[in-house]
């Protein structure tokens, strides 16, 4: 507006000024004509030395005719410099309308930026304060309600030789496990699979079914565990049995092939965990009562009591035993995490129970495992004792009585390369040589005979069918090569020296024990794909 | 066929939201619980990698659902006798850093 008024005022004195020029230059005229014609009075022009009054007239005629043009000049200067300024006006008019268009624009804009600050603060706020990141699981969880389903397992396929047992065969192993949670104190666990193999496929059994339950509430260190589950004897069957845990294909010997514990046990646990002392020094117990160990015999798969027969490997279908059994393990973590030690796992069990009337199973062992990096090794040592019946007759089969004593042990060391520290690999072998680990195992297992009815040569997964393995002084070097391609997904590599020493007997039902010379040493070797889901 | 798919997912999402806004709406965590949650998580963070591959490789957190962790850990729990304070900060990492 003050632009305006200075642009108005210029106007206005321009127009003045250039009004007075042309006067100022009319009266200058005049002022010459006056002269001129003072000057003419004095000394007559040449031409109008005849008629000077006309001469005059003629003379004013010209200059009136001069301003009069003058004149006109100036209104048409006038004229224009108005239509400037009301064009000028005009666009200044513009300018402000435009000006007041876009101040309410910003106007606007504001409101609606305070408006949508308002709501991203309003959401942030939900986000932060319900959604997540903490409350979201439990948020899902609270929508699905408290019973829920959840099914896990894992998948082996493989191919083993065995050089003694002439097998070269692919073999399949495949289990789910169903888990079924009511509520927060009790869940339904189990286990369901089948085996393929060149002797067949076997069918789907539960190999566990058991009910996890928390009396006290998920705060108290007390769960309980009833029905068919692992026994947990040292380690292995119930936390290094599933192929993809394992990292060899094979078991050790004394969980294996000449399994010197029953697998599983039908029955009630009790057990927990606390920590004593800094985070990670934790110290847990493991108590229960079940049905007893069965062997063959107790079964019927036998007619004779016989040392050296084989445990029940299936408790499944094997569980009707007359006997009781109730056990215990407790172990100990003493290393704390803040040393950054690693993690060092001390064990002991014990296992006893009725296996036949009132002849007694006792076992106990202990075993450790530690895990700092990229290494790691695990080892068990057992002692089982079994007391025999005492027959008479034709039941006093060789062998028979008094009691017999079987030890196994294992240990394994690993390694994972990623360790080993390779600066010049290049992008291709670096990522591969990361996941690759080197392992090596070796197990045993002693006891007075092997029943020549429980030698296997079919291999099976976990079994390469080697039938060195069955020998009373069994021995094993394991090699392995583990490509891990995922943290559950593994291709397993294994070469297996069978090593038996000599010693023991050989029974065959109604034939001669003949005592057991040098056995003969067998190699084997397989590679499975493992995966566990 | 595809348009009953559709009806059922967006009535599925619509169902979740409103459980889960109907879940929001009925009170925030105050303060001290963000905090308690905040230790649990911090603490099982540095307990993961070391609890379970005292067994087997650590699970990636983003295998499962966080009911699926429920289950898992309550099974997990049990089977390794895992003190109840471990297994809670354990469990608060896997279902949240996922």
């Amino acid at each position: 507006m003050k632009c305006l008024n200075h642009l108005l005022v210029s106007g206005f004195v321009l127009s003045t000024v250039l009004t007075m020029i042309p006067l100022r230059s009319g009266l200058a005229d005049e002022s010459s004509v006056s002269k001129s014609g003072a000057a003419s009075s004095d000394d007559p022009a040449p031409g109008s030395a005849g008629d000077p009054a006309k001469s005059k007239t003629s003379t004013y005629k010209r200059v009136l005719d001069e301003l009069e043009a003058e004149r006109r000049e100036m209104r048409e200067t006038e004229r224009k410099h108005a239509e400037e300024e009301a064009a000028e006006n005009k666009r200044i008019e513009d300018l402000e309308t435009e000006v007041k268009a876009l101040q309410s624009s910003n106007q606007q804009l504001a409101t609606q930026t305070n408006a949508a600050q308002t709501q991203v603060a309003s959401v942030q706020k939900t986000i932060n304060s319900q959604l997540g990141p903490f409350g979201f699981g439990d948020r899902i969880n609270s929508f699905l309600g408290q019973h829920t389903f959840t099914m896990t397992g894992d998948a082996a396929v493989g191919y083993y030789y065995s050089r003694q047992g002439n097998n070269s065969d692919p073999v399949l192993e495949f289990e789910v496990n169903p888990m079924f949670k009511v509520n927060d104190w009790l869940q339904f666990y189990g286990a369901f699979g089948a085996v393929a193999g060149p002797g067949g496929i076997s069918s789907m059994a539960p190999t566990l079914a058991n009910m996890q339950i928390f009396p006290l509430g998920q705060e108290a260190p007390l769960e309980l565990v009833g029905g068919l589950f692992d026994l947990p004897f040292g380690d292995f069957y119930e936390n290094q049995s599933p192929p993809w845990v394992n990292p060899f294909v094979t078991p050790p010997l004394m969980y294996g092939a000449e399994a010197i514990e029953p697998p599983s046990a039908l029955g009630l646990q009790a057990r927990g965990g606390i920590q004593w002392g800094g985070l990670g020094q934790d110290v847990d117990y493991t108590v229960w009562g079940d049905s007893g160990p069965s062997f063959e015999s107790t079964t019927g798969v036998i007619g004779t009591p016989v040392i050296g027969e084989r445990l029940n490997t299936l408790t499944g279908t094997n569980i009707a035993t007359n006997g009781k059994g109730f056990g215990g393990r407790f172990r100990v973590f003493p290393l704390p995490i803040a040393k950054d030690l690693g993690r060092l796992e001390l064990e002991a069990s014990t296992y006893n129970g009725k296996w036949l009337d009132g002849n007694w199973f006792n076992s106990w062992g202990v075993g450790y495992a530690y895990r700092v990096g990229a290494f790691r090794t695990r080892g068990e040592w057992a002692q089982t004792y079994r007391q025999m019946p005492s027959l008479t007759g034709a039941a006093a089969y060789p062998g028979c009585c008094g009691h017999e004593n079987r030890q196994g042990w294992y240990t394994m060391l690993a390694y994972s390369l990623y360790g080993i520290p390779h600066p010049n690999l290049g992008d291709w072998l670096e990522p591969r040589f990361d996941k690759t680990e080197l392992l090596v195992r070796y197990s045993g297992v002693n006891q007075r005979a092997i029943l020549t009815s429980d030698i296997m040569n079919e291999p099976t997964q976990g079994f390469s069918g080697s039938p060195s393995i069955f020998s009373p002084h069994a021995r094993e070097v394991a090699l392995g090569l583990d490509y891990w391609i995922q943290p559950n997904i593994v291709w397993q590599n294994e070469v297996d020296f069978e090593l038996p020493r000599a010693g023991g007997t050989y029974f065959t039902i109604g034939a001669p024990a003949s005592p057991v010379g040098a056995t003969t040493n067998d190699v084997a070797a397989m590679t499975q794909f493992t995966l566990g889901f | 066929m595809k348009s009953r798919i559709a009806k059922a997912g967006v009535i599925l999402v619509l169902l979740l939201a409103g459980a889960v806004g109907a879940r929001a709406a009925s009170g925030a965590p105050t303060a001290e619980q963000q905090k308690r949650h905040l230790e649990l998580f911090h603490k099982g963070q540095a307990l993961w990698p070391i609890y379970c591959n005292h067994c087997h490789n650590a699970r990636n957190p983003a295998e499962f659902a966080p009911y699926q962790w429920d289950q898992i850990m309550m099974h997990m729990r049990t089977l390794e006798n895992l003190p109840p304070e471990d297994e809670a900060a354990i469990l608060e990492y896997l279902k949240t850093a996922r």
